[in-house]
């Protein structure tokens, strides 16, 4: 697009809540639509079903990772020269991921596709998916986004971004994929006062949010948190949380950012099969050798291990904390162990 | 390249035992399988599982990929199993291996602790056939017992050429063995070092490959010359699934040869201080 354009191209629009649903049933005749459901799951809808897509106020329960990563997925034939994969990818779209979420996928996307070895499937499921996300109405009481630097409304990762406006959404492209459907879509081009609006709004959530936080004393730098845990392998508060974890892994199944996981091999000649399921650095023998030597056989160390990995290791070699503050985690832990908590600790020292 | 995670097939074609509870097994894939020394393989047994190994080319059978396998738990026991003829797979290689361009010219001094000797092993060949480049080649070589020094046979015949200075211990044995008993670590302070011109690389039990880091240190040669081959659990071995991480390395990825350099800055390698 040359520079001209785009200051008159219009780059957000106004759908009404009716014509915006319209057009998603629409799309869902012809391609499979997620979305949460009254439970806060992600759920398959058919194009007959918008009407029950819930419009979530924060995050759902599901992370966005179970589409493109499944918890347990088949990966054929374990030899290159057997074709019996090439499953067909279909097309997909995802709505209701939220700010965290996309933070989370792009974190995915850096661990699976860069370097030397890409995950080609992964790319496949990524690129054949269009992600519309929107902004946080009501985080949650776990939602903590705003400690760790992050906002309760998307800013990229998006194709299309949905901002409650009166009457209807704003829309906002973030990607090619995004703007040829506005432009397919037939939306008129938002007005000035509705632009503003968002800003505003976006603001006051945003401000409210960091507030609630603050007077709970929530509030993180990412360079000391990695600094403290780094240095804080003998801290006794390791031990002393760790006596909460049950080992349920909940933790890591939950975590948008949590990528473990574990080949497996079945089958009988000639049809032998590959899979690959979800594992987690909190099992006792994660990381077990078959010498028996195990380098964190005390629970109190695999928690340790698991900060590490969030707040050293994400941010040393990716740039950012591995953690997005979705607060999943504080949700599922059977034990009642808050990440919040923890890290308010350690900041404190 | 073959698809992520996609072996290539490869025929078991003998299985040697060398000592109690070692085998030594020659594959021959069904393509050629090029590797650098140090870098890594997942062997694959079709519907049992996979486990990471330091394949060896010998010089005598440059057709045939070499495992040294050592028994020890539910893969490495189906493994000692096999019978030639059996249907095995192969992905990688994986991982960086040992840093050839920067030990051309160097007193090459070499550790190698049990079957850690297997992952050294095609370093080792790589330097003997080579010995233009290598002007010294060291090797200490320590065993719990006798019969628990692998490639003996051949590694006394290379000594015997007079490429390799070779120094073995055990730590405990009968009568039969005349040679020097103790730790590895021990036969360091036998040897002429000159720290300048030295490079070392490791392979065997981590406390082993800690100490006698620390004692190479010691003796003056650089931390960024100091070669750990190190083991960790594995199962993708392209740094995805998180099993081999140690601190911000992925020791599938960015090792399994890592500098005592870098590794004595990990606080979980190191331990507490
Ligand atoms: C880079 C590298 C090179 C190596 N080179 C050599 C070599 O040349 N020679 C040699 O003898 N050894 C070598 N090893 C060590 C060798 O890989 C281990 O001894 C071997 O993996 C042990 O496997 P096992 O199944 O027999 O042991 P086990 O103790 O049964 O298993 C080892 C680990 O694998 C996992 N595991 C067990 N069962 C399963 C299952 N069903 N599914 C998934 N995971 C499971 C467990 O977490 C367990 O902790 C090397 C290791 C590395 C990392
Ligand atoms: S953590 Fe932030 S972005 Fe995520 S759901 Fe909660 S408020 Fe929204
Ligand atoms: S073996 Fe999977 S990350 Fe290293």
């Amino acid at each position: 697009m040359k520079k001209w354009e785009s200051s008159s191209a219009p780059s957000q629009f106004f759908a009404e809540g009716s014509e915006f649903l319209s057009r998603l049933k629409q799309l869902a005749k012809s391609l499979s639509l997620y979305g949460p459901d009254q439970n806060s799951r992600l759920k398959r809808f058919r194009a007959d079903q918008v009407r029950q897509i819930v419009f979530n106020p924060s995050r759902m329960l599901d992370p966005l990772k179970a589409i493109f990563f499944p918890a347990r997925s088949g990966l054929g034939t374990p030899f290159a020269d057997d074709h019996a994969r090439g499953r067909e990818i279909p097309a997909r779209i995802i709505i209701g991921a939220k700010a965290c979420d996309l933070a989370a996928l792009e974190l995915l996307d850096r661990i699976f596709l860069e370097g030397e070895f890409p995950d080609e499937e992964y790319r496949g499921q990524r690129q054949k998916t269009l992600i519309i996300s929107s902004d946080c109405e009501e985080p949650s009481e776990f939602c903590f986004c705003a400690a760790l630097g992050g906002s309760p409304y998307p800013v990229s990762g998006f194709d299309l971004n949905l901002t409650p406006a009166p009457g209807g959404w704003l829309l906002e492209a973030g990607t090619e994929k995004g703007r040829e459907l506005l432009a397919e879509s037939g939306f008129r081009a938002a007005t000035e006062e509705e632009r503003a609006h968002r800003e505003k709004l976006r603001a006051e959530k945003s401000g409210k949010l960091q507030e609630r936080l603050l007077a709970e004393g929530f509030k993180f730098e990412a360079a000391q948190l990695q600094k403290v845990i780094e240095s804080a392998t003998q801290s006794p508060l390791w031990r002393r949380l760790s006596e909460k974890c049950v080992e349920c892994a909940a933790c890591s199944f939950i975590c948008p950012t949590c990528h473990c996981f574990l080949l497996s091999d079945r089958g009988h000649a000639p049809d032998f099969l590959r899979s690959r399921a979800w594992d987690s650095c909190s099992y006792r023998d994660f990381a077990r050798l078959g010498s028996g030597a195990n380098p964190r056989p005390r629970r109190a160390q695999r928690l340790r291990n698991r900060f590490e990995k969030k707040f050293c290791f994400f941010p040393s070699e990716l740039g950012r904390p591995g953690c997005v503050g979705c607060g999943r985690c504080i949700e599922a832990c059977a034990g009642g162990l808050d990440l919040r908590r923890t890290l308010k600790e350690l900041s404190v020292g | 390249m073959a698809e992520l995670y996609q072996a290539l097939r490869a025929e078991l074609v003998s299985a040697v035992p060398e000592t109690n509870g070692i085998k030594t097994l020659a594959l021959r894939p069904e393509r050629p399988f090029t590797f650098a020394p140090g870098q890594f393989a997942q062997l694959l047994v079709p519907g049992k599982g996979e486990a990471p190994f330091s394949p060896a080319v010998a010089p005598e059978r440059p057709e045939l990929l070499e495992i040294t396998v050592m028994k020890r738990g539910r893969l490495t026991s189906l493994l000692h199993r096999l019978e030639p003829g059996a249907k095995l797979g192969l992905r990688g290689p994986y991982g960086r291996g040992f840093p050839l361009e920067q030990f051309a010219g160097k007193e090459l001094i070499l550790i190698a602790g049990g079957v850690g000797l297997a992952g050294i092993r095609s370093l080792l060949f790589e330097v003997l056939s080579q010995s233009e480049k290598y002007p010294r080649v060291v090797l200490l070589v320590g065993a719990k017992t006798p019969g628990e020094l692998i490639l003996r046979e051949w590694l006394l015949a290379q000594a015997g050429r007079n490429r390799l200075e070779l120094h073995m211990t055990v730590e405990t044995s009968d009568d039969s063995w005349t040679g020097k008993k103790g730790l590895v670590t021990d036969l360091l302070e036998g040897i002429r070092i000159e720290p300048e011109r030295s490079s070392a690389a490791m392979c065997g039990p981590e406390p082993m490959m800690k100490a006698a880091a620390l004692e190479l240190v010691k003796k003056g040669v650089l931390a960024g010359r100091i070669f750990l081959s190190l083991e960790r659990n594995m199962s993708c071995g392209v740094g995805q699934c998180g099993h081999c991480r140690l601190g911000p390395v992925h020791v599938c990825k960015d090792g399994p040869v890592l500098t005592w350099s870098r590794l004595e800055k990990i606080s979980e390698f190191r331990g507490p201080r």
